[in-house]
């Protein structure tokens, strides 16, 4: 394709397909769409998914998968919130709570990591199994019962609080973006991320440290779902043991929506975002309409196959390669069978 | 008042049991409305007592079993299978129950986690059966798709006592908070406070989920008495607080100051929605929820949300708990029932003005 005008648009295909989303429910919603209480709105409801994207692409780019995102925001929420309490609610306390949450995330990840790298198992089925033990630890902490704290204002501002009139979760979001954005772009641990979720053993051959790759892919997803746990038992102003429940799969279909190859080694961390704020902005938009409920993952799906066939479009026609249709393959065979 | 609403609880449990037992002709066809308030534990001895007579002439007497146990003496096994032990109605239920059966010694108590699947429930349900349990107490997560394992565990002669959500086949009895009550009592109290007139929200439960449907039609039975209160939108936050408080912001979005009050059907959504009411400088707004779980309460006290229809979900599980104990210590045979009886427990319409009756140890 040499167009360049085709070119630029295929760049920036995955704007085209929010803008195009976003110009459909504008029309629809004149006044209530496109405006800037709403554009927040939107940014709030994914900023949760949003942070545990943006640690879980690590995992997904190695080849791998964090299904324990959810696990340890939950046990990083209750941790958090118990230690609060413990602590009788003062900002210090808090401060040290939130460090103990994120250290929680950290030490899930670095096992992960170390399980991972030692030991030839799914990563699927890992995560799978210790997500349930995150979540029985969760239910060990806080006795199946809700951790309220209401009376800690560092804590319960994270969640609510707002500056220049963006709440804050969606700052932490871009913080996190940003971090994570650098991290696989613009370093050479990027580009072994890369290089260790294409070609594992190519990597090690090529004395890439493979382990660190793999544990610091790990805990840097469990971080982000940590601080994603405490961003929500803070916005809920409690922990409970359900906390973040049934996350994971919000998390892995925003990213494989995105275009992040499920094999590894391909993939942006745009992409996910986009996965992510594409569902974010579809489930918008139909509440704002007034859609039933019931219809609601109806249409989303219709949307989101649509979305992803017109990525997997564009992407074929910018390859550059020459299919031949349906039919005329047909033929083809036919007149291969007659010979 | 929590032994007062012990002893009245287990009055009408009595009153329920006994009328019900041996009903061998259904009384089918009966009026959710009618019935719901003919059986609440609150005003409803009474109506329940016309009910028991009426059913006991109908059935000809009551069904017995030859064998029973000691409830004193003998060893039993008591299993509480919740929908969801880690939620917090399921477990001040199971705090209740497990306070219950601590007066009796020779009763062993387990908790089976139904983890919200109607599956696994099926099959805890059937273990139970395998492992000879002799009594079930039971929240089913969908009432249809239980109600096999339920009437088999009947027939193999362990009674089973729902909470709340009721299995659809005639079995040993249920426990249940009032919906259609309380979305009824929301709907007059958010009436009166907008003198009639004004537009209402609705942050719904997960589609199908039978509380929910009950909760909204109490509710809107209540709005067709008032015609001048309009129903701007109604979505569901499937119970969940982060998402209710995303659901508000787009009602808040969409509608901004015509939303005069909005009803949740539960105490979490309540709050959700108060949060995003809080953050974006809409506190004229009146908040309701059910159930009156502690942080609603407390949020009460705050101002953040308006009110709730509160049930003692201690007591509910005690209640459960006492109907068991006395089928076990009877010789009724519950597998004969035609008719599930029926407890509702007390509702509590509580606003800033009564929270404070609520005591500490009544709060879950």
């Amino acid at each position: 394709m040499h167009n360049p005008i085709l070119h630029k648009l295929y760049q920036f295909r995955r704007v085209v397909v929010l803008l195009i989303i976003c110009l459909v429910f504008a029309v629809m919603l004149p006044g209530i769409f496109l405006t800037w209480g709403n554009f927040r709105s939107v940014l709030y409801s994914v900023s949760l998914t949003g942070i545990m994207i943006c640690g879980a692409t690590f995992a997904v780019l190695l080849g791998g998968i964090d299904r324990t995102v959810s696990g340890n925001a939950a046990v990083s929420g209750a941790c958090c919130c118990a230690l609060i309490l413990h602590f009788n609610s003062s900002d210090g306390g808090a401060v040290a709570a939130m460090a103990a949450g994120l250290g929680c995330g950290l030490l899930s990840g670095l096992f992960h990591g170390l399980v991972l790298s030692k030991f030839d198992i799914p990563a699927f089925l890992l995560t799978l199994a210790t997500n349930q033990v995150l979540y029985g630890i969760v239910q060990y902490i806080t006795g199946n019962q809700l951790i309220n704290v209401m009376n800690c204002r560092l804590f319960t501002a994270i969640g609510s609080g707002r500056l220049l009139g963006i709440p804050i979760p969606v700052y932490i979001l871009a913080a996190c973006f940003v971090f994570s954005y650098i991290l696989m772009n613009h370093t050479v641990y990027g580009r072994w991320l890369y290089s260790v979720g294409g070609n594992r053993e190519a990597s090690k051959l090529s004395g890439i440290p493979v382990k660190k790759v793999i544990c610091t892919a790990y805990m840097i997803s469990g971080f982000m779902g940590a601080l994603s746990g405490i961003v929500l038992s803070s916005m809920n102003q409690q922990a409970s043991s359900l906390q973040a429940n049934g996350y994971e799969n919000d998390v892995l279909a925003a990213i494989v929506v995105g275009g992040v190859s499920l094999r590894g080694g391909s993939g942006t961390l745009q992409g996910a975002m986009f996965g992510a704020l594409l569902i974010g902005i579809i489930s918008n938009g139909l509440r704002l309409l007034g859609v039933d409920a019931i219809y609601h993952d109806l249409v989303k799906g219709i949307i989101i196959i649509a979305a992803i066939a017109f990525d997997m479009y564009s992407s074929y026609k910018m390859s550059g390669l020459k299919r031949d249709g349906f039919f005329k393959r047909m033929k083809k065979r036919r007149q291969a069978a007659a010979a | 008042m929590r032994k007062m609403k012990r002893f009245m609880a287990a009055a009408l449990a009595v009153v329920c049991v006994m009328g019900a037992a041996g009903c061998a002709a259904a009384n089918s066809d009966n009026d959710k409305k009618a019935d719901a308030n003919a059986t609440t534990a609150a005003e409803g001895t009474k109506a329940a007592e016309e009910k028991s007579e009426a059913l006991a002439a109908s059935s000809g007497g009551i069904a017995t079993k030859t064998s029973s146990v000691n409830p004193y003496t003998d060893e039993l096994k008591i299993a509480w299978v919740p929908s969801n032990a880690t939620e917090a109605n399921g477990t001040a239920w199971g705090t209740g129950i497990g306070n219950e059966l601590s007066y009796w010694s020779n009763v062993t108590y387990n908790i089976f986690d139904g983890e919200t699947n109607a599956d696994k429930q099926i099959q805890i349900i059937y273990d139970l059966i395998a492992q000879e349990y002799d009594g079930i107490i039971f929240q089913p997560y969908n009432s249809a798709t239980t109600a096999a394992a339920v009437a088999d565990a009947e027939k193999a002669g362990i009674p089973v006592v729902c909470i709340n959500i009721d299995a659809e086949t005639p079995h040993a009895g249920l426990v249940a908070m009032t919906d259609y009550e309380a979305g009824y009592a929301i709907g007059e109290e958010i009436a009166e406070s907008l003198g009639g007139s004004g537009n209402v929200v609705v942050i719904q439960a997960k589609p199908g989920a039978t509380r929910g449907e009950n909760l909204e039609e109490g509710f809107q039975a209540s709005m067709a008495n008032h015609p001048d209160i309009k129903i701007l939108d109604e979505q569901t936050a499937e119970w969940n607080m982060e998402k209710a408080n995303t659901v508000m912001q787009d009602y808040l979005n969409k509608y901004g100051d015509q939303i005069d009050a909005v009803f949740c059907h539960n105490d979490q959504m309540a709050e959700g929605a108060g949060m995003a009411c809080q953050n974006l400088d809409y506190k004229d707004i009146l908040i309701w929820g059910a159930n009156g779980e502690t942080k609603a309460l407390e949020y009460i006290e705050q101002d953040i949300i308006t009110g709730t229809v509160y049930t003692n979900c201690y007591d509910q599980g005690a209640t459960a708990a006492r109907l068991l104990m006395m089928y076990l210590g009877s010789n009724i045979d519950t597998s004969t029932f035609t008719e599930t009886p029926v407890i509702k427990m007390p509702p509590m319409t509580i606003t800033k003005e009564n929270v404070g009756t609520i005591g500490a140890e009544d709060r879950w």
